[in-house]
This record gives structure tokens, sequence and C-alpha cells, in this order.
């Protein structure tokens, strides 16, 4: 079921009246939850509901085994399990094809034919999310960070949970459960703020999103060739602004849902494009994942604590993963390695020149260089997430040394949409609080109206249809 | 200052309002939709329910959409897809 629908909105409109009918009767309510979310998710296949149910079940029990024992080896023992049983889920839907493909092709290069069966198997979607929270809850109990779940019922209300369920963000348990208690949240309902955030999603997604794709990076994307220097630059800008505008509007509609059916998700976009430097840039790009590797791949590896080599190694090695988290092919792999690189660098960097001089006069150089520098190396990493192929990126970055094709692309209604791409991370965090206060003291009539209003000029605005986001593929 | 029972009942007349404006702006394409789907009972009721608000589209709210989708057309003509 995808947001910008019909359907979706006839379902929202069943969800939220139940939700907060049944918000008194605790159980009751969390069903309702359950069964909303799976239906939610098995709109789109509900054979797939088997493994979220399985899942659940399983993270449960495994959770709460390790919380009730106390021996360290059990303990270590049962995470080892939960740890297998995730990764082993992930492995299996998603990267079984990727790893026979690799074997055959490795072993052909040494005349050897391996017999692993060639599977075709559907990769169900936002199985990297929700695998990604049971991994982070089963540790979080691990850890003794936080208790486990009260019952099953919570819990796997946790893990289906509707709005974030297919392309995050991902929610950790330690905010989502206790939004699950008994008593509901005695603060109004923030719908101003709720509509902003739903409206502007779309205004990204439909508008913006849609239109980069459709007049900028498919057609450069789909025909490297076709393509000077000028061109290939404005197509990988336009992806990287279609990249934020189509993620961060889902994860906007997630949190705005979220917050109409009484639920607060922090943010997980700020700006980052406006970053200056790589760290900066992972401080405000899909905020729920980078902090999701920073506290359960790159801090237990050792972090920064154990020297500068093996920080640079930690650092890569925590990309590489983070790559390959988002989809099964070396093209992401590389796209992980270079931001692993970039980070390694920086480190380099701030070690190699002093503070004082960072901070001198020489700054005023130095931070808009520094912008350069990190936008067109997120730009440079682009070129591999996106390429059908690797021989595409290659290609692409090749052709950034043709500067005779003339520049096809350069109209000023392309470079206007480029620049409304850009200033509409303006609208990330809170800044549009004092509208959304604005809203919230208007009649609910008006503000259905000006709701209904603002979403026809946004239809009206954008290209015809409805494309899926992008992350949904991972 | 609206309190928490308040807020819950204002957004619902929020969202009923919004959804009713949707479907009187959307109306004419909502008719086009239940026209074109199969012969039966399940047309008859959708094109019937459609009929009404294609009819307050038809009265001006429709052009607002309309309009936007001229001017996007507008805006992009001669940029080749």
């Amino acid at each position: 079921m995808l947001f910008p629908t019909t359907v979706f909105a006839v379902f929202f409109l069943v969800v939220f009246l139940g939700n907060w009918v049944l918000r008194r009767y605790h159980v009751a309510w969390l069903w309702f939850l359950l069964v909303a979310s799976y239906v939610f998710y098995g709109w789109w296949d509900w054979r797939f509901l088997i493994l979220i149910a399985g899942s659940s079940v399983m993270n449960h029990v495994l959770a709460i085994a390790i919380h009730r024992h106390t021996a360290r080896q059990v303990h270590r023992v049962l995470l080892g399990l939960a740890l297998c049983f995730n990764l082993g889920l992930l492995g299996f839907f998603k990267y079984y094809g990727f790893f026979v493909e690799s074997a055959y092709s490795l072993c052909g290069h040494f005349g050897v034919v391996p017999t692993l069966p060639l599977l075709e198997i559907i990769l169900p979607v936002g199985i990297s999310f929700f695998t990604f929270q049971a991994l982070s809850y089963v540790i979080d109990v691990y850890r003794n960070d936080i208790p486990p779940a009260p019952s099953l019922l919570s819990f796997a209300v946790y893990l289906a949970f509707f709005p974030q369920l297919v392309a995050g963000p991902i929610v950790r348990a330690a905010t989502f459960l206790p939004q699950l208690g008994q008593t509901p949240d005695a603060r109004p309902l923030e719908t101003g703020r709720a509509g902003l955030l739903i409206l502007g999603g779309l205004f990204k997604k439909i508008v913006l999103a849609n239109t980069l794709a459709t007049y900028l990076a498919d057609p450069v994307f789909a025909f490297p060739e076709a393509y000077g220097a000028l061109d290939t630059l404005l197509g990988v800008y336009g992806y990287a602004l279609q990249i934020y505008c189509d993620f961060s509007a889902y994860s906007d509609i997630a949190i705005g849902v979220a917050l109409l059916l009484g639920f607060r998700f922090p943010d997980n976009f700020c700006a980052p494009y406006f970053a200056l430097s790589f760290r900066d840039f992972w401080h405000r790009w899909h905020i729920s994942l980078s902090t999701w590797l920073r506290d359960y791949l790159y801090i237990p590896m050792g972090g920064s604590r154990r020297g500068r080599v093996r920080t640079s190694c930690n650092l890569i090695v925590t990309f590489l993963l983070g790559g390959l988290w988002h989809g099964a092919n070396w093209r992401f792999v590389v796209w992980g390695a270079l931001h692993g690189l970039y980070l390694s660098l920086e480190r380099l960097w701030a070690w190699c020149v002093p503070a004082t001089f960072r901070n001198s006069r020489a700054r005023y150089i130095l931070r808009p260089l520094a912008w350069i520098v990190v936008f067109h190396g997120v730009c440079l990493s682009w070129f591999f997430f996106r390429a059908d192929t690797f021989a595409d990126a290659w290609l692409m970055i090749r052709q950034l040394r043709d500067w005779q094709t003339p520049a096809g692309l350069l109209q000023p209604q392309i470079l206007s949409v480029l620049a409304v791409g850009f200033l509409v991370q303006l609208l990330d965090g809170n800044r549009l609080a004092p509208v959304a206060d604005w809203v919230e003291h208007r009649h609910p009539v008006v503000q259905g109206v000006l709701a209904a209003v603002v979403l026809t000029i946004i239809l009206g605005l954008g290209p015809q249809g409805v494309a899926p986001f992008i992350y949904f593929q991972f | 200052m609206l309190r928490i029972r308040d807020s819950r009942i204002t957004t619902l007349i929020a969202i009923v309002a919004f959804y009713l404006v949707m479907l009187g702006l959307n109306g004419e394409a909502m008719l086009r939709k239940a026209e074109l789907l199969p012969y039966g009972r399940y047309r008859q009721g959708m094109v019937a329910l459609a009929r009404p608000f294609a009819g307050v589209a038809r009265l001006g709210p429709g052009v607002l959409r309309k309009y936007f989708e001229q001017m996007r057309e507008q805006y992009w003509k001669g940029v080749q897809q």
C-alpha cells in the first residue's frame, strides 16, 4: 500500500477512528494496531506476514530468555542465536542470490563450477528495516538498556507498526515501546505539525522527486553515453536531490501519520546537503540508520578508542556493511566503501591540520571549500548507488571529462527545480513550527479545506502517476 | 487552548473535511475511473457515489487542479523528457 493513494486514504480514516476509539481498551487497541499493520503489509503480499509474525515470536522469546538467564555464557549463546536468526533471515531473502552469483563469478575465474542452487527469491518489502529494529531490540535487552517488551503483542506491534514498516525510520524499542503503555500521551494532538509533515512530504515526493527523476536523473542514468560533462553533473545533482526528496518525504509522511495516531518519532533528516564535513553529513542523512550503525557496529568494534589505523578500519567496515544493507550488489558496497574512505580521510585531515588553523581566518575559505568537497564527494558515491551497472557508473564518471558535447539539460526550468530541491532542505527539523501553530489555531473545517487545496495543487504540479519510493527496494 | 479530547475530535473533523473537499476537487477523475470498471453492481454503486462529487467538481473546484496541471504543462513545454 502506497501513502499517496486512495486505498491508503480510506485505510487511514478507519485506522484513525479505531485507534482513538479503542485507545482506552489497552489490549483491544494493541490488537487493532497489529491487525491494521498486517493489513497494510499484507496488501502487497500476504504470504510475507508469516515472516514478520515469525520474526516477532522468535525475537520476543529470545529477548525474554536473555533477560531471565543471568549466566554470562547462556546470555551470549542466546544473543548469538538471535543474531544468527535475524541475519540469517536477511541473508537468505536479500543476499542469497547475490552471494551465489558472486561465488559463480569468482569460481568461473579459476575454472571451477560450484554446485550451489540458484533460487529465485522475492525480496520482502521492508525486511532490512524490521530486521534492524528486531536486532536493536534484542541487543538492547542483552545490554540491559531496556527491559523486554511487556507482551508478545506489544513487541509484534513495535515490529510491524505500519507508518515506518516498509521504509523506516528505524525506530528503537526504547523510543517506541513506552508509547504503547496503558496511559495515553497527555499532550494534545499536533494536527498542524502532522499535516505539514504529510503535505510537505507529498510535495517533496510528487512534485520534486518525481519531476527531478522524469526530466533529469532518469534520462541521464538511462543513456549516459548521450550526455556530456555538464549534463552528467546536472544528472547526478538531480539524483542527489531526488533521493533526498524521495526518502525524506517517506520519513516525513511516516512521522506525520504516526503523530496523528499519537506516536512521536525522532527526525530522520536534517538538511544533509548543507553539511560541511562527511561526519556532519551522516549526522543529517538517514539519522536512524547512521545512529544504528554507530551504536551496534562501529562502537562494539572499538569505535575510535583503539588508535588511528583501527579507527579508519572500523569506519570503512561499518560503511561497507552499511552499503551492503542497502542492497545486494557490489555497487552498494562501493558506495559504502567510498563513504568509509571519506570519513577516514577526514579524520586524517583533522589529525594533520591543527584546529587553530582550521578556526583561523582561513575558515572563510575552508568552509565553502569543505561544502563543495563534501557535496561532490557524496555525488560521486551516488553514481555507484544509482547506475544500473558498474560499467555505466564508470562511463558517467569518464563523461565528466567531455566538455565538448553541448549541454541540453542546462535550461531554466531544470535549474529552478534543482534550486527548489536544494532549498526545501531548509524546512527540515522544526522550522515550520510557527506555521504549524497558526494552522492549529484555525477552525478544523478550515484546516481540512486548506490541506485539500494544497494537496490538489501538489497533484496538479507533479507528473502523472505515483512512482514507488526509492527505499522500498531496500 | 484545545484539550486532549478536543484535539482528537477536531483532527477527525479536519480529516473528514479534507476528504470531502478532495472528493469534490477530484470528483470528475473519480467518475471517469468508476465508469471504466467492469459492468455490474459494483460499477453502478461507484458511479452513483462519484456522480455528486463530479457535479461539485464541475461547479468550480475541479478547475483548480486543471489550472495547475496546465501551468505545469506550460512550464515544461519544450523541455525534453
